[in-house]
């Protein structure tokens, strides 16, 4: 095993996660190798100055805790804000979704509103985006000037 | 005399509508969640505060735990999940930088790497300077520290407690630990490692 992958087993070693022979083979490279030894060594002394068990809660910290959540347990209705209560509701979100994109759709103008023809399509709907058009009573387009192909 | 009753039971029993066995299910995993948040925020009344929002959580979200991994590690996993959201919303503004810091309170931070293991808690003002020193790591490094040093979760525990893999787990640990040394070579200089070998170095 060359030095870079001995190098990059020192924090498995350290936490006892090495199986039997690759732990013999990391140790016996520790034990001949010094930067690997004082890499080990500056671990433990980082681990065992900076990363310390905090003091523990008290009984009263304890209780404390348990109360206010059980009295938030208790009572929902009142505590629970409009949005952890759309939050945590299955159907609400997606249903919220879907108004919130046919809403969009409805502000589209009639060319973007094309230009997702496709996607539609794909999905098995029909899309109809012909513009309505008036035909004026017979007579009444002449009479304004109106030409063919606008009738 | 009555046997203490297993987290297995307590959960069939909140899930049926006994809510009553949450308070006892609380008080059994408090420590650790509140040891979890103290770590991570630097602050009692932050953790207090956190370790209420884990347990609100996870009565919201008990239907979902499977039982394939220890009830204690879930909890690590929705409490280290509101720290990091709690660490990502606060912004860590410093008025010193770290190297005015170190230059400031080296003495003090020597002599806590020069201290032997300690099992008193740290006094307050060391407890500042070991938040100082933490929050120089990136916040999943110093949970995934956190959780297998102090809290001595294995790497197993670590991939439900992080939803990672063992492989994911294992480079990340190497890397914050790596960080670490960097940390502590601007505090001690002298005692830095030298660069990585070729490959060929002694084996």
């Amino acid at each position: 095993m060359d030095h870079d992958k001995m190098r990059s087993a020192l924090s498995a070693l350290r936490d006892g996660e090495l199986d039997g022979p690759a732990k013999k083979t990391v140790a016996r490279h520790v034990e001949a190798c010094p930067d690997c030894r004082a890499e080990l060594r500056s671990w433990e002394r980082a681990s065992r100055a900076f990363l310390r068990r905090p003091s523990r809660p008290t009984s009263a910290e304890t209780e404390r805790c348990v109360r206010s959540v059980m009295a938030r347990l208790a009572a929902p209705a009142a505590s629970a804000s409009w949005w952890d209560v759309l939050v945590s509701s299955s159907w609400l979100t997606p249903a919220l979704g879907l108004a919130s994109v046919a809403l969009v759709l409805s502000f589209l103008p009639y060319g973007g509103l094309a230009a997702l023809e496709p996607v539609f399509v794909a999905q098995g709907y029909e899309l109809s985006l012909a513009p309505a058009r008036r035909v004026p009573a017979a007579g009444v387009a002449e009479a304004v000037g109106l030409s063919d192909d606008v009738r | 005399m009555d046997t203490e009753r297993s987290d297995a039971e307590l959960i069939e029993l909140i899930l049926a509508g006994g809510q009553e066995a949450y308070a006892e299910l609380m008080r059994r995993h408090h420590p650790r969640v509140f040891g979890l948040c103290l770590s991570m925020l630097g602050d009692r009344a932050q953790a207090e505060d956190a370790a209420q929002d884990v347990f609100l959580k996870a009565y919201r979200r008990l239907s979902d735990f499977r039982g394939d991994a220890a009830l204690s590690t879930w909890l690590y996993r929705v409490a280290a999940n509101r720290c990091l959201d709690l660490l990502r919303r606060t912004a860590r503004r410093r008025e010193e930088s770290w190297e005015a810091f170190v230059e400031r309170e080296g003495d003090g931070l020597r002599r806590l790497l020069a201290e032997p293991a300690a099992e008193a808690p740290l006094v307050s003002e060391d407890a500042e300077l070991v938040g100082r020193v933490l929050a120089q790591l990136p916040d999943d490094y110093r949970l995934i520290l956190t959780l297998r040093e102090i809290e001595g979760l294995d790497y197993r525990e670590l991939t439900r407690a992080l939803d990672c893999s063992m492989d994911s787990v294992k480079a990340k640990l190497r890397r914050a630990r790596g960080k670490f040394r960097e940390i502590l070579g601007h505090i001690e200089p002298d005692e830095n490692v030298s660069p990585a070998r070729t490959k060929n170095g002694p084996r």
